[in-house]
């Protein structure tokens, strides 16, 4: 598992090989909020770990913490996964309201997305949060690239979605679900 | 009607000597055919050729065995003396033996009534060992000469290349048995100056019933096992994988309808994308963007169905068939691969008449015949050798039991027999008109007889005892020169070179 192989020290990180004459070869790239997961876009290759050829084998942290790992066999993704290089508690609020609006529907409800925080409001991918029908198991994603304040300037930032429901379900079949990797830098409060 | 059985009178009438002159034939081979026919020792002699020397000294040996009680010579006092031996042995010291031999035979043993001694000369010819010299030939016109006062027939029995003597020799023995019976001249008149004075040529086929069954039992086992093992048709293999392909796309496509007409709604739309008028319900407005955003989740929503849905199918049933292709049929499907036309013709056969293929499934499509792809390849080479390997085993196999079960049944083998009795002769010499007669017995006549089936193209049909109930033989000889013809020499000259 990349999991166990990779490792933070200090303002670096690495990642150990598998086994020794493993023919995957290792390639990574930092992303924000914003990036989709499963765009590989803009890959870089990296050295596994090596104490004889340190300054090859490790990458200095970027402010942007979010690392995706991906080791490749041939053209083939053997494994993939992200990391955030830890910086203590998630510190930035966002609070998600389900509210019903009529006026867009008879069964029609609005979601509300606000960022909490003093700091500069973060738009975040909308592959990270989304409507999920518990029963069907089916995920609802917002049909935006990006979650953003719809004024950033205002005085409260957030965003605004509406969605209906087919006549025959109640809103408790419904969820908001967040992702973890939203959960590493966002407190996440959900009122339904 | 029935053919007309003769019936055949097997009560010994002559001792039958056979002296093997031949380097050709071992001991033990003629004694084994002998036996076989002549039941017990009894009624014949095997005398090794270096042994006999003149008529005196064969009259003593047969006084000698019988002295002990090892032969027994019938009260007719008949003797049929063959001489076995190769081609190229036929010289004129050879000649001058026999001649000896015979006459002094005669006079020790005078025969009584019609009866008379009776010699044959049994020649092998292989075309292996082609003759060195012309002796042999002016050797056997003197057959045609007047100076021979006995009863004698001269035999070829020719082995072509890579073809065997068996049937030959089988032929000749079962004759040798026919002439020392009480009925010999039903098949033969010692007068007969064509006898005499020709070389024949002759060959037999033989029908076992129970060989014959057992063979057909078993073909029929092996034909199972093959349908068993091997599913000959490739189309088989691509109709599971369509219906089973078919199933899932079905599903495939509800859920692209569920979506399109359900599930797109739940999508939650930025309130942006809404007209909001003052009085009355806001209007989802479809512009460009929530346009193009819900077409991915589309895709992906169809992704991850298909997905789940590939997860689901079993491939075992497809890779069980592959499993079970025999040898031609799995080289054929994966030609039919490397050429691309399997996938050509799976996908062509999925989509709808008027309807387009969505391309999600068709992508899912592709993802399916990969997995079938995958299955046939996954045959090993080392497994692909040894199935190979196995067919052709059966097939073999298969092709022997043919052979030795030519007739499938009597009335099979009674139509058939007489016509597939060929003679194998030298070069393109025929022989002039021939000889067929069957011999038949037990419960192979008992059944003839019920059945009622026609024997084609026989002269005779004898009732013969002797041999088994289950059995019919079927034999042919002929006349192949007639040694008094003036082209006699040049002919033996042409099929002995």
């Amino acid at each position: 598992m990349l999991k166990d192989r990779f490792f933070q020290n200090g303002n670096f990180f690495y990642v150990s090989k598998e086994k020794a004459d493993t023919e995957k070869q290792l390639f990574y790239k930092f992303f924000s909020l914003e990036d989709d997961i499963e765009d590989l876009e803009g890959l870089r290759p990296l050295n596994y770990w090596n104490p004889h050829s340190e300054q090859d084998s490790r990458v200095a942290l970027e402010t942007n913490r979010y690392i995706l790992l991906v080791e490749k066999e041939g053209e083939r993704v053997a494994e993939k996964d992200w990391f955030y290089a830890e910086s203590g508690d998630a510190g930035k609020g966002l609070a998600i309201t389900v509210k019903k609006a009529k006026k867009y529907g008879k069964n029609a409800y609005m979601i509300t997305i606000e960022w909490t925080s003093e700091e500069e409001a973060e738009a975040i991918n909308s592959r990270y949060i989304y409507l999920y029908h518990t029963g069907k198991k089916e995920k609802l994603y917002f049909l935006q690239e990006l979650i953003a304040p719809l004024d950033p300037y205002g005085k409260k930032r957030m965003d605004q979605y509406i969605f209906e429901l087919p006549e025959t379900d109640s809103l408790d079949e419904y969820d908001i679900r967040v992702e973890p990797i939203v959960r590493k830098q966002y407190q996440v409060e959900i009122d339904k | 009607m029935p053919t007309e059985r003769i019936s055949f009178d097997i009560t010994q009438d002559a001792l039958l000597i056979f002296i093997n002159d031949s380097h050709s034939m071992k001991e033990a081979e003629a004694t084994d055919q002998l036996e076989q026919l002549f039941h017990g020792a009894k009624e014949y002699l095997y005398l090794d050729g270096s042994t006999v020397e003149s008529g005196a000294a064969l009259a003593g040996k047969i006084a000698q065995e019988r002295a002990a009680y090892r032969i027994s010579v019938p009260t007719s006092n008949r003797l049929v003396v063959c001489f076995w031996m190769d081609i190229d042995q036929l010289t004129d010291a050879w000649f001058a033996r026999y001649q000896k031999i015979a006459e002094e035979t005669r006079r020790l043993l005078p025969v009584q009534g019609y009866g008379q001694h009776c010699f044959i000369t049994c020649l092998t010819y292989e075309v292996e060992m082609p003759l060195a010299e012309k002796t042999p030939i002016q050797v056997m016109q003197k057959f045609a000469g007047p100076e021979l006062l006995f009863s004698h027939m001269q035999y070829l029995l020719y082995k072509p290349i890579l073809e065997s003597l068996d049937r030959q020799k089988a032929a000749m023995v079962q004759l040798l048995h026919m002439w020392t019976r009480k009925d010999y001249q039903k098949i033969l008149d010692p007068s007969d100056l064509l006898y005499m004075k020709s070389l024949r040529i002759v060959n037999s086929a033989d029908y076992q019933e129970a060989e014959a069954e057992r063979c057909q039992r078993k073909i029929e086992e092996l034909e199972e096992w093959l349908n068993q093992q091997c599913d000959p048709e490739l189309e088989n293999l691509l109709r599971t994988a369509m219906t089973e392909a078919g199933k899932q796309s079905v599903k495939l496509e509800k859920a692209l309808e569920y979506f399109e007409e359900e599930l797109s709604y739940l999508y939650p739309v930025r309130i942006t994308d809404y007209r909001k008028p003052l009085f009355g319900k806001a209007e989802r407005l479809v512009d460009s963007g929530t346009g193009s955003m819900l077409e991915k989740r589309k895709q992906d929503y169809i992704q991850e169905v298909s997905h789940r849905l590939l997860d689901e199918a079993d491939f075992t049933g497809i890779r069980r068939q592959v499993q079970k292709l025999h040898y031609p049929d799995l080289e054929k499907l994966r030609q039919t691969l490397d050429q691309g036309r399997l996938r050509q013709e799976f996908l062509e056969r999925m989509k709808k008449p008027g309807k387009a293929m969505e391309d999600c499934v068709e992508a899912f499509l592709e993802e399916w015949y990969g997995q079938m792809e995958a299955a046939v390849r996954s045959v090993q080479p080392e497994e692909q050798k040894e199935r190979a390997k196995q067919q052709v085993e059966v097939n073999r196999q298969k092709e022997r039991l043919k052979e030795a079960g030519k007739y499938r049944n009597l009335g099979d083998c009674l139509a058939r027999i007489s016509s597939q009795v060929p003679f194998l002769t030298p070069s393109e010499v025929l022989p002039n008109g021939s000889n067929r007669f069957m011999l038949i017995a037990g419960a192979c006549n008992t059944n003839w007889l019920v059945s009622g089936f026609q024997a084609g193209g026989v002269n005779q049909v004898y009732s013969y005892p002797n041999i088994a109930p289950s059995e019919v033989m079927m034999m042919r000889e002929a006349p192949l020169i007639e040694l008094t013809d003036g082209r006699a020499a040049e002919e033996l000259a042409w099929i002995l070179q």
